[in-house]
């Protein structure tokens, strides 16, 4: 059965249930992908080389459904994945008697919009159409790139390109599609000639191809190249000042972005709310604001995730909080009104520049080896992969090791957001969700970051 | 305790001849050049979340990969389109691609693939030396012989089978948990997954399948001030995984959230420390697991095969790690972890192997590719741990269980040894860099231990989240001072040491299970942030 017949027959019979009042509601979301997978190694050091090449097909079902319970108040709530292989009525039947066993309290779908909202470029048609095309031309681009760089050896790369098309209908009568791209493209050089015990491995994603700067990508990898050498570990301090890129920066506000979702207030976790301060004295402020209109960012979408037409916003302003999102299902739970906020993270910059720097004694973090985040202490901590100390009088060294941790609401107090600005744009996959981040490219900060690294004397 | 294998659906056995004809297929007249496989997963999963709200899920999935190797390329095409048509024209064009790629290209040898004959029975563990023989009705299977493999789990608990069962437990343990905290807590939480991952191979030597039962019970508790206290209990077993599950681990959960809510914080600094399993495996899966890893040591990432080249020691004579996909019993605990299989994706039979052996590396984890082609070393023995997190993402060397080797002491003869220092048990994620010999293992929290004795005192990070404990691997593994036994309670050792439930991503990504563990292990010191 293909899709379009799959779909029909599932609503059909969905319909079916809700009018006999088996069901009180249903959702389903069916999405048809593809994927083109490229894995590279570079016996020369220099030459792409694949070793594996894929090329995977797929269609996907995922279906909620809502039954009534005996309490007016209470629904069952199920999610499961349907398969064409599978007769469809067995399936349904399998998902309501799984929806008795969750009781929820209930809340209303969201129906589709008065005014449909302004469509948002969430594709590129090139991936979709063309994608040999594509890989042939970032392969080539790189591969030029890498030719121009001098003293580099490469040693693996990975590109990926995606495609998937996802149809999203409910029982309220909500249709919509969704066209979706990514780009990833993937590097791990190294200096070339003799032995190293130091590789740059960056990768870059894009929705699109024209925002996958492939040269820039090879040329910020050779960057990381040319300063690698000696290094060591770097001292132990309980008040260390420390300059994050727009990576470490974005997925730190989007841990702050979880406490500003009414969800959490629900649930009883943590959360911020319109009014509170998040940050602040005497540096730049916090400007954070939502926006789903992007062209071809990660989180650009017409619609919230909870079928809401999505809307563009301001959280905080002046480190205060002025608004958080409210999404259908705990919007209705907390009595507060449904806002469709989401989107891709948009900061201001600030005054931090290179010269502003001067005369300060900070360790620039170039790779964190792993930063761990915790969206509910908001607190983070990572070992240093790769960073520069630079002393007050300007001498620099590379550091490698130790331990950094940091204090959300401490960092953002007193910090310097650069004035010049950089893109996230990081589509989900199995390790994360996705992030969309436009805004200032560093952060400097100076309180709330402990370093532990080299420590004078034995054990303490 | 009465257990039986994970037997395979009958519905998913009769794939068995589709894959035959696709792997003939993709060798037709070509089996000097190329060697195919076919292999079919499939998932069955249930989930019951439990917290302020409920929710019952099911993940059902199931996909194809056909592959051809060619020269040192592999060619894959995967789909969930199971069109018997469509699928032979599919094998006939990777066929196509393969051979003209061979065309361009000088090939290597062929790669010939093992008959039954040709394996170690004797090497594998008696779950799989078992059930190999049990096939072939006691003789060595042929290559028309289906065999099965099924994890052992005990059918006369209905929890295993029944989701309303299972979310009733989940309910009812959530509930327990917020009686037990009453106003001490701000929420509390549970998880309970069962699944069953099977995967059936098919090449021109064997047919071969797998059903991998699991089950994990996730119990959280958060305090007012947002600290979450976990307990991740699961294996590779039905409900009897939670046979642990009581009471006492409860108030253990809600006594430590109280602890937390309002420790102190560590100075960051470098302190003696003894790791639990759960942290000392995580050691052991970034210390010398990735480092060890075929693709990363063939392509250059990798300072091992430099290091062994040179028979350069990176550790102590305690430092010894197993990487092992047959875990199928840990100490007195009947039951594997979830890095646990019978066949890796390339259906290649699991086996343990010595990683690191009291200091000196062995040859790399390899998948097929990275055996043949190798490393500075050259080419090396293939193991079981080609794994991709699923049908749509590529193969690559993953790890499986991963662990240190057991002792001689016990945990209170640890505790003595170390003096002043802290205990790190409960693992919070780790990373290693595998070219510049960097490891960083995190912990929920830390527990001093005061003149060799637990003072139950808990400690935070400097700027109050959880610990990472970090240090250049060789100088980590040439400060291990001591190992404990297996259970570390003095009782005589048993199967594996303790793996615990785990994954890993690979660069933050490509998501597969993996166990890790090990002894209660002293550390010299390490430095803690």
């Amino acid at each position: 059965m293909d899709q379009s017949n799959f779909i029909s027959e599932v609503t059909r019979q969905l319909a079916a249930l809700a009018g006999a009042g088996t069901l009180q509601g249903w959702s389903l979301k069916a999405t048809a992908s593809r994927s083109h997978q490229r894995l590279y190694a570079a016996p020369d050091g220099a030459s792409l080389t694949c070793h594996q090449s894929r090329r995977v097909n797929g269609d996907a079902y995922q279906l909620s459904v809502y039954c009534p319970m005996a309490d007016a108040n209470s629904v069952g709530t199920a999610s499961i994945d349907l398969v064409p292989f599978r007769p469809v009525d067995a399936q349904l039947a399998e998902a309501i008697e799984l929806s008795r066993c969750s009781k929820n309290q209930t809340w209303k779908l969201a129906g589709p919009p008065a005014t449909p909202p302004a469509p948002v470029e969430t594709c590129d048609p090139e991936i979709r159409d063309n994608p040999a095309a594509v890989i042939e031309s970032i392969e080539r681009q790189f591969t030029e790139a890498f030719a121009a760089t001098e003293g580099c050896r490469l040693n693996s790369a990975e590109l990926f390109l995606n495609y998937s098309i996802s149809t999203l209908i409910n029982s309220e009568g909500l249709a919509y599609d969704v066209e979706q791209s990514d780009v990833y493209l993937e590097a791990a050089m190294e200096r070339a000639g003799g032995e190293n015990d130091k590789e740059v491995h960056e990768h870059d994603t894009s929705v699109s191809v024209a925002d996958l700067d492939v040269k820039g990508f090879v040329e910020r990898c050779a960057l990381q190249v040319s300063v690698l050498g000696d290094s060591e570990e770097p001292d132990t301090s309980d008040a260390a000042s420390i300059l994050i890129d727009k990576e470490a920066l974005s997925q730190m506000l989007d841990a702050v972005v979880k406490q500003l979702n009414c969800m959490n207030e629900y649930l009883k976790l943590p959360f911020l709310k319109p009014g509170d301060a998040f940050g602040g004295g005497d540096g730049d402020p916090l400007q954070l604001r939502l926006d789903p209109t992007l062209p071809c960012m990660a989180l650009s979408s017409a619609y919230a995730i909870d079928g809401l037409p999505a809307r563009s916003g301001a959280l905080v302003e002046n480190n205060r909080v002025v608004d958080r999102i409210i999404g259908n299902r705990f919007g209705q739970y907390l009595g507060l009104e449904p806002n469709g906020l989401g989107g891709n993270l948009v900061v201001a910059t600030g005054t931090l520049t290179a010269e502003s720097l001067k005369g300060s004694d900070y360790i620039e973090v170039i790779k964190f080896s792993s930063l761990l985040i915790d969206s509910q202490k908001l607190t983070w901590s990572s070992e240093i992969k790769l960073g520069r100390h630079v002393a007050a009088d300007g001498r620099v060294t590379l550091v490698k090791g130790g331990v950094v941790s940091g204090n959300l609401k401490e960092n953002f107090t007193g910090c310097r957001f650069s004035s010049t600005t950089g893109t996230v744009s990081s589509p989900a996959n199995s390790y994360a969700a996705a992030l969309g981040y436009r805004g200032p490219d560093a952060l400097f900060i100076t309180r709330g970051v402990s370093i532990a690294g080299q420590t004078k004397g034995d054990c303490a | 305790m009465n257990t039986i294998p994970y037997p395979l659906k009958d519905e998913l056995r009769s794939f068995f001849p589709l894959l035959k004809k696709l792997v003939a297929a993709m060798e037709a007249g070509a089996e000097d050049r190329l060697y195919a496989f076919a292999a079919l997963e499939d998932l069955d999963q249930f989930q019951s979340n439990v917290s302020r709200t409920e929710a019952s899920s099911m993940t059902v999935d199931r996909g194809l990969v056909l592959r051809i190797l060619a020269g040192h390329r592999n060619f894959e095409y995967a789909t969930n389109f199971f069109d018997e048509a469509q699928l032979l024209n599919e094998a006939e064009t990777l066929r196509q691609e393969a051979l003209a790629y061979l065309d361009r290209h000088p090939a290597p040898a062929v790669y010939t693939p093992l008959g039954w004959s040709d394996e170690p029975l004797d090497a594998f563990a008696e779950p799989v030396r078992a059930q190999i023989l049990a096939a072939g009705n006691g003789a060595l299977p042929t290559p028309e012989t289906p065999v099965h493999f099924g994890s052992a789990y005990d059918p006369s608990l209905s929890e295993s089978r029944s989701k309303a069962e299972t979310t009733q437990r989940s309910r009812d343990l959530k509930e327990a948990i917020e009686k037990a905290g009453g106003d001490q807590l701000a929420s509390a939480g549970t998880m309970i997954r069962r699944k069953v991952k099977s995967r059936l191979f098919v090449d021109r030597t064997r047919m071969m399948s797998q059903s991998l039962f699991s089950s994990l019970y996730y119990l959280y508790a958060v305090t007012p001030k947002g600290k979450t206290i976990r307990n991740i209990i699961g294996g590779m077993a039905g409900a009897e995984a939670a046979n642990s599950i009581d009471d006492a681990v409860i108030a253990d959960l809600i006594e430590t959230a109280i602890k937390l809510e309002n420790a102190p914080h560590i100075q960051p600094g470098r302190y003696r420390i003894i790791t639990g399993p759960d942290v000392t495996g995580v050691i052991a899966h970034e210390a010398f697991g990735h480092t060890q890893e075929g693709d990363t040591c063939r392509l250059g990432r990798s300072c091992a095969p430099g290091l062994r080249k040179k028979g350069t020691l990176v550790g102590n004579q305690q430092a010894t790690i197993i990487n092992n996909a047959g875990v199928f019993a840990m100490g007195h605990t009947p039951w594997g972890v979830n890095g646990t299989h019978f066949f890796d994706d390339e259906g290649f039979i699991a086996r343990p192997q010595t990683i690191l052996d009291q200091g000196i590396l062995s040859s790399p984890m390899n998948d097929l590719i990275s055996s043949l082609v190798g490393d500075i070393n050259g080419p090396a023995p293939r193991q079981s741990n080609g794994k991709r997190e699923s049908w749509k993402r590529p193969l690559m060397p993953r790890q499986t269980n991963t662990y240190f080797t057991a002792g001689d002491k016990t945990l209170d003869e640890l505790a003595a040894l170390c003096g002043n220092g802290y205990i790190a048990e409960h693992a919070h994620g780790g990373m290693e860099d595998p070219k510049g010999m960097g490891l960083t293992a995190g912990t929920e929290y830390l527990e001093e231990v005061k003149d060799g004795k637990r003072t139950g005192k808990l400690f935070l990070g400097p700027q109050g989240g959880h610990v990472e404990l970090s240090d250049p691997v060789p100088r980590l593994l040439n400060s291990i001072i001591a190992k404990s036994t297996i259970e570390a309670d003095g009782t005589p050792d048993q199967g594996e040491p303790h793996n615990k439930w785990g994954g890993c991503g690979k660069y933050h990504k490509e998501g597969v299970e993996a166990g890790c563990g090990g002894p209660w292990i002293l550390w010299e010191g390490i430095t803690c942030g």
